[in-house]
């Protein structure tokens, strides 16, 4: 009852995080380095998931990714099904936390003094290589915090996976989905622990993350 | 030894950079006042930046021509640069740094870069971070690094107004058997007429973005 919502919460989060890095280092990338038409829409669109209710995302997921949504039907026909389905709520905790990477990842890159890019191009480096062995190490706490703050979102992702991912217990209920509907049932033992256990690790992430970018000079969280 | 030729024209905001130099070997130390444009100048040199108008070249090298719209990247105008701050990559060791250059072109062949390690007295600290190095060395490495992939021209921005004058009066000394040794077309800019005397084989001095003298 307690073990199983928290192993699938960590193999959730830690999936969704890998993710959300990839992606969001990509599209920081492209956003502080290129300018196209629409490019202010696009960075709404991304951080858009952190503000709208996580009911909101997950219907437009259920819209979209749905056994007759626009891309689910197409998935389907090929064996694959994300409703119902602990990589439904994978994806879920993906849209739902990559604002807070993105935003994070681009702040440390933006922050990244211009003068070794500078100096790496009158050296010969490509762009690319300027990217990955200059701007990316030096941008390293922001990528980080991206990953810590990304991965206690994850895990607290409760709406969008109730919608798209249901609450399958063994298989798509997480740490969150276990905490309402225990305490819906009145099992309040495991609420009661459940709940101890993600303000413990939350608290804990945040304070030694916090810890580390003041010895990094760098901003803490909140 | 090439003719290096630049011809610069670029409006600024409160001047106009005009600027018409040629020189042949040994080292052009420009002098000027901060806010004559002599960074601007280093920039458009070394591809940072673009002129409005001009021309630059090394022998028959064209690296920048408005006229027949050639404008080498940075990357391949294989031009050394040493930054006023340095510029050193923090995350690596003082090796790391000095190398970048060499990989970054895909050249394996070390031993001209361990040479010049070893002329600067820093091979002995080739593992350390740059954190941990004295102003001196950091200096030391700058240089290292901007002349360890042999470039054509080298550009040097005020490379000794971050030192304090004790360690400044032994720089100079390096500088002239570094100058000696390594015989390298170098732009030296500077606000430090001292400096400009002792080091340079031709000065001008700029104002305004034009050359007065």
């Amino acid at each position: 009852m307690i073990l199983k919502p928290m192993l699938l919460s960590l193999k959730i989060a830690s999936i969704a995080t890998i993710f959300s890095l990839i992606i969001g280092v990509y599209l920081a990338k492209v956003m502080t380095k290129k300018d196209f038409p629409g490019k202010n829409a696009a960075e709404v669109l991304i951080t858009l998931p952190m503000v709208l209710p996580p009911s909101v995302t997950g219907y437009i997921l259920l819209i979209l990714f749905g056994r007759r949504g626009i891309i689910g039907s197409w998935l389907y026909s090929m064996g694959i099904s994300l409703v119902f389905s602990w990589t439904g709520a994978v994806m879920a905790a993906c849209i739902v936390s990559l604002p807070l990477m993105y935003q994070s990842v681009k702040a440390s890159l933006i922050n990244v003094d211009p003068v070794f890019q500078k100096a790496a191009r009158t050296l010969g480096a490509s762009e690319s290589r300027i990217f990955w062995t200059v701007t990316l190490p030096l941008a390293w706490p922001g990528i980080v915090s991206g990953v810590a703050l990304t991965f206690a979102r994850s895990l607290g992702e409760f709406g969008a996976t109730l919608m798209i991912a249901g609450n399958i217990p063994g298989k798509t209920q997480t740490i969150p989905l276990a905490i309402y509907f225990a305490s819906d049932s009145g099992d309040m033992v495991t609420a009661n622990i459940l709940v101890g256990i993600m303000t413990a690790f939350s608290f804990i992430l945040i304070y030694s993350l916090n810890s580390w970018l003041k010895k990094k000079n760098f901003h803490s969280i909140g | 030894m090439d003719m290096v030729d630049i011809k610069i024209y670029k409006k600024m905001d409160y001047f106009t950079i005009d600027i018409d130099i040629s020189f042949e070997g040994g080292i052009l130390v420009i002098q000027g006042e901060s806010g004559a444009g002599k960074t601007t100048l280093l920039d458009c040199i070394a591809g940072l930046k673009s002129p409005d108008m001009g021309s630059i070249s090394i022998g028959d090298r064209i690296l920048y021509s408005s006229e027949k719209s050639i404008n080498l990247p940075v990357k391949d105008r294989n031009i050394g640069y040493l930054f006023q701050s340095y510029a050193l990559f923090p995350h690596m060791s003082v090796m790391d740094n000095v190398l970048y250059g060499l990989k970054s072109r895909k050249i394996k062949d070390f031993s001209y870069a361990e040479k010049v390690l070893d002329s600067f007295g820093i091979h002995h600290i080739k593992d350390k971070l740059p954190s941990n190095i004295s102003g001196g060395e950091k200096q030391r490495t700058a240089l290292a690094r901007a002349i360890a992939t042999r470039p054509a021209l080298l550009l040097l921005d005020e490379p000794f107004s971050a030192l304090d004058r004790d360690t400044k009066a032994s720089v100079y000394e390096e500088f002239v058997s570094f100058k000696e040794n390594f015989h390298m077309d170098t732009i030296l800019i500077t606000h430090d007429e001292k400096e400009a005397k002792l080091l340079g084989d031709r000065i001008i001095h700029l104002k305004d973005g034009k050359v007065i003298g």
